[in-house]
C-alpha cells in the first residue's frame, strides 16, 4: 500500500511539474472583462486542485490563495475546495463522473469564481463549465501562457501564468560565482526540452559571451551524469528540463536533475521551484506564495467586477542553503530579497527571542544583584563608618570625661601616694631610733603595699576609661559590676563636689552584652551630668544615686537620679539631642553619645523628673541571658 | 634636719598638746599619725569632722591636721564651725585636691599650713611645730 501510494504520488506530481515546465512566451492574451453582480450574499469561490490534497505543490499554492482571499475579504467569502485527483484517475469516465458529481453538488450554490490550479484543473473546468459554474469567472493558474494557448481555453478564461526566465537564474548564478569561467546548459531530448534549449540560447546569447559556454544536449542520462562530474570547478551549470534523454528514457525533470547533481563537480541552477531539494543551488522561480497571491488578486478583481486580464506571477530568487554551503557560495552574494530554503537557523536565529529575553532577564537580575551587592557593601561600609565614628566620638567623650574627672583622679592618686610617703618617712624615723618598733615597721610596709595597689587600681581604671576601641569589644558582663567600677571612678569627683554618692545594687546578676567601657562611659556621662545639675543646690542636699534593677520585662535597668533642678518638661525629649546643653561649659554631647551607645546595644535611654525633685535618667539594656 | 631634733625637747615645751588628725582615708590617717608619733608628737585620729566634733577634747588638742575633703562636713566647714563656737585651734590643712581658691581662702583665714598630698615629712613636722609654738590661747 505504501509503495503503491508513493508511486502514485510521484506520478501525480508529474502533471504539476509539467505545468511549471513550460516554455516562456511573452505574449499574453487579454481576456474580455465581464461584470458580476452578487447581491445579498457573500461571494463563492471554488478552488479546483488537480490532484489529491497530499500533493504539496498545489496544496501550498491553494493555501496561499485561500489565505489571501480570506484576508482581503475579512472572511466574508465562501471558499470551496475540490481535489480532482486527475493524475491517478485520468480516465475520461472519472472525469465525466467527477463533472456530473460536482455539477450536482454545486447546483444550488453556483460559484461566482472558479480557480483552476494546474493544467488538469483548467481542462476540467473548461469542459464542465456549463453545468458546474455557469456564469462564473474562470481563472487558471500554474502554467505558462504558451501552455494555455495550446490548451485552447475559452476566451473569457483568464490566467495567472508562470513564466520561466532562464536569464534571471543565470544572473543569480553569476552573482554567486563571480569567478566562474565556464557555462554549461543542460537540456533533454524531448520536444519540450529542445524548444527550451532554443529559448535559452536566445535568452542567454549576451550572457554566455562572458563564459566558455557549452550546451550539454543529446546525451543519455549516464552521459549527463558523467559529464557533470567532470566539469571544471569554476563552472555554472543551468539545468532546463530533461523529460527525455537521447535514448528516449522518460524522466521527471527534477529526478534527472537530482541524479546529475549528486555527482556534479560544479553548482547547478534551475528556473523551477520544484528543483529545490533536488540538488540545485536555486534560481529565479515562481513561489507558491507568489502564485497564490496572483491568483487571489485576480479573483478579487473578478468579484469586484473590475476588468481583469492575464497576469504573470512575480518571480523570486530562491536558494537552497545546503547547496550554498556544499559549494562554498556566500549567501551575501545572493540577489537582494532572495529566499533561502532549508536554512538551518543558527542558534541566534532560532532562539533569538528566548535568548534576548533570557539575556535581558539575566542582565536585569545581574544588575539587581550587583546593585544589591553594591548597596550592601555601601551599607556595610556606612555601618562600619558610622560605628567607627561612634567609637571615635565615644573615645573623645572618654577623654573629655577623663579631663573632667582629672581632679578627682588626682585626688584618688594623691591619697595613697600621700599615705605612702608619710608612711615611708615615718618608717625612716622609726628605724633611726634606738629601739625601732619592727612590728610597726611591718604594719607600715603592709599599708604601703596596699596604698601602692590602690594607686595602681586608680591608674588601671584610668586606662580603662581612656581605652580606645578600633572595634566594639563585645563581652558579657554584669551591669552591677560596671556600675560599681563607675562609682569608684566617680567617688573622688563626688567627694570633691560635696555630692553624696550612693548605690542600690540589684540583688541578682544582670548580664548584658556590650562593650563594657562604653556602658561605663554612659554611666559616667549621666553621673557627671547629674552632678553638674546639682551645682546650685546646697551641699548637704547633693545626692547622686545609682540604682540597678531587673525590670518587669526582664531587662537590665540602671537609673541615675539626682537632687538637682530637674529638667523642664518640654525639654525632656531634647536633652539627648546633640549640642543640647544648659551648662556654660558643656559640649552638649555627653547625653547624645550616651544615647548612641545605648541604642547600639539594643537598649533605650530616657529622662524624667522625680516627684520629689531632681531628674532621673534610666537606661534599659536587654539581658544577655535569663540567668 | 628637723626630725633630728630631740622629740623630748618639744614635749617639754608643750607636754599636754596632742595633734588631732582628721582624715577620712584610714591609711592616710594612720601614716600621718605614725609620722607625727615618730617625730615625738602625740596624736589622736578622727575619721570625719562629725567624729571630731563629738569626741575631741579641745583642751587637750594643740593643733589639728585637717583633711579638706571629708565625707560629710568638709575640713573648712569644721574649722569655721570651731571658730564660730569660739574654739581657736591651729589648723594644718592637708589635701589631695588642687583647689587654688580654697587654698587662698584657707591661708587668708590663718591656717598654719596648707599641704598637698603627698607632702614631705619635714613640711608637716615644721608646720606642727609652728602650730604648737603659736599658742592658741594667745
Amino acid at each position: 500500500m505504501g509503495l503503491v501510494r508513493n508511486w502514485t504520488m510521484r506520478s501525480c506530481r508529474l502533471g504539476w511539474l509539467a505545468a511549471f515546465c513550460c516554455m516562456f512566451l511573452g505574449v499574453v492574451a487579454a481576456a474580455p472583462s465581464m461584470s458580476m453582480e452578487i447581491v445579498g450574499r457573500v461571494p463563492r469561490v471554488l478552488i479546483l486542485y488537480p490532484y489529491d490534497e497530499r500533493i504539496a505543490a498545489t496544496t501550498e499554492a491553494g493555501e496561499a490563495v485561500r489565505t489571501r482571499l480570506l484576508d482581503a475579504t475579512k472572511g466574508k467569502i465562501d471558499l470551496f475546495s475540490e481535489f480532482l485527483d486527475l493524475s491517478r484517475f485520468p480516465e475520461a469516465e472519472h472525469v465525466g463522473r467527477m463533472g456530473r458529481y460536482l455539477s450536482a453538488k454545486y447546483a444550488d450554490r453556483r460559484p461566482d469564481v472558479v480557480l483552476a490550479l494546474g493544467e488538469e484543473s483548467a481542462r476540467f473546468i473548461s469542459a464542465n463549465r456549463k453545468n458546474l459554474a455557469d456564469g462564473a469567472r474562470i481563472i487558471v493558474a500554474g502554467f505558462s501562457s504558451s501552455t494555455a494557448e495550446e490548451m485552447d481555453l475559452p476566451g473569457d478564461v483568464i490566467g495567472a501564468f508562470s513564466e520561466f526566465h532562464i536569464l534571471k537564474t543565470a544572473e543569480m548564478a553569476r552573482e554567486l560565482q563571480p569567478e566562474a569561467r565556464h557555462l554549461f546548459i543542460i537540456g533533454g531530448s524531448s520536444e519540450f526540452d529542445r524548444s527550451w534549449l532554443a529559448t535559452a540560447r536566445a535568452d542567454l546569447a549576451a550572457f554566455s559571451k562572458s563564459y566558455e559556454t557549452t550546451y550539454l544536449e543529446d546525451l543519455t542520462i549516464d552521459e549527463f551524469t558523467r559529464r557533470a562530474a567532470e566539469l571544471p570547478r569554476d563552472s555554472i551549470v543551468l539545468a532546463l528540463t530533461i523529460f527525455k534523454d537521447r535514448d528516449g528514457r522518460n524522466f521527471i525533470p527534477r529526478e534527472a536533475v537530482k541524479q546529475i547533481s549528486e555527482t556534479a563537480s560544479a553548482p547547478i541552477y534551475g528556473p523551477y521551484l520544484t528543483y529545490i531539494d533536488y540538488g540545485v543551488v536555486g534560481g529565479s522561480v515562481v513561489t507558491f506564495e507568489s502564485l497564490g497571491k496572483t491568483v487571489a488578486d485576480l479573483a478579487l478583481d473578478a468579484l469586484a467586477g473590475k476588468p481583469t486580464s492575464n497576469r504573470e506571477s512575480p518571480q523570486s530568487y530562491v536558494a537552497d542553503a545546503r547547496e550554498l554551503q556544499r559549494w562554498g557560495l556566500s549567501e551575501k552574494n545572493l540577489p537582494p530579497g532572495a529566499i533561502q530554503m532549508f536554512k538551518e537557523p543558527t542558534f541566534w536565529e532560532q532562539y533569538w527571542l528566548a535568548t534576548v529575553a533570557a539575556l535581558a532577564i539575566i542582565t536585569a537580575q545581574g544588575t539587581v544583584i550587583v546593585g544589591l551587592l553594591v548597596e550592601r557593601r555601601r551599607r556595610r561600609a556606612a555601618e562600619t563608618e558610622s560605628r567607627h565614628r561612634l567609637l571615635e566620638v565615644v573615645h573623645l567623650n572618654q577623654s573629655a570625661t577623663a579631663g573632667a574627672l582629672s581632679a578627682s583622679i588626682a585626688h584618688e592618686l594623691n591619697q595613697p601616694l600621700g599615705a605612702i610617703r608619710s608612711n615611708a618617712e615615718a618608717a625612716a624615723v622609726i628605724l633611726r631610733s634606738e629601739r625601732p618598733d619592727l612590728e610597726l615597721i611591718e604594719q607600715i610596709l603592709v599599708d604601703i603595699q596596699n596604698d601602692d595597689q590602690r594607686a595602681h587600681d586608680v591608674i588601671s581604671r584610668m586606662r580603662g576609661l581612656l581605652k580606645k576601641r578600633g572595634e566594639i569589644d563585645w563581652q558579657e558582663f554584669d551591669l552591677n559590676d560596671v556600675t560599681t567600677s563607675a562609682i569608684r571612678i566617680l567617688r573622688g569627683e563626688a567627694e570633691r563636689r560635696g555630692v553624696v554618692l550612693s548605690a542600690n545594687r540589684a540583688p541578682r546578676e544582670l548580664p548584658v552584652r556590650a562593650d563594657r567601657v562604653h556602658v561605663q562611659q554612659v554611666i559616667l556621662n549621666l553621673a557627671t551630668n547629674a552632678m553638674d545639675a546639682m551645682l546650685d543646690v546646697v551641699t548637704t542636699e547633693r545626692r547622686l544615686t545609682l540604682e540597678t534593677t531587673l525590670t518587669k520585662e526582664s531587662k537590665a535597668e540602671l537609673s541615675i537620679s539626682d537632687t538637682g533642678r530637674g529638667i523642664p518638661d518640654e525639654q525632656l525629649a531634647s536633652v539627648f539631642e546633640p549640642f543640647y546643653t544648659t551648662k556654660p561649659t558643656g559640649t552638649g554631647l555627653g547625653l547624645s553619645i550616651a544615647r548612641a551607645i545605648v541604642e547600639t546595644y539594643g537598649g533605650k535611654i530616657w529622662a524624667a523628673n522625680r516627684p520629689e525633685g531632681g531628674a532621673v535618667f534610666r537606661v534599659v539594656l536587654p539581658l544577655a541571658r535569663n540567668g | 634636719m628637723l626630725f633630728a631634733l630631740a622629740p623630748e625637747r618639744r614635749q617639754l615645751e608643750s607636754p599636754l598638746r596632742t595633734v588631732a588628725v582628721v582624715e577620712d582615708d584610714p591609711s592616710m590617717r594612720r601614716s600621718v599619725e605614725r609620722l607625727l608619733n615618730a617625730n615625738g608628737f602625740a596624736t589622736e585620729g578622727h575619721s570625719s569632722a562629725e567624729a571630731f566634733l563629738s569626741r575631741a577634747d579641745a583642751s587637750r588638742i594643740g593643733c589639728v591636721v585637717l583633711d579638706i575633703h571629708l565625707g560629710g562636713m568638709s575640713g573648712v566647714e569644721l574649722w569655721q564651725r570651731l571658730k564660730a563656737s569660739g574654739v581657736n585651734l591651729s589648723v594644718i590643712f592637708i589635701t589631695a585636691v588642687e583647689d587654688e581658691a580654697l587654698e587662698l581662702e584657707a591661708v587668708k583665714a590663718g591656717c598654719v599650713a596648707y599641704l598637698h598630698k603627698p607632702f614631705p615629712a619635714e613640711l608637716l613636722v615644721s608646720a606642727v611645730n609652728r602650730a604648737l609654738t603659736v599658742s592658741p590661747s594667745d
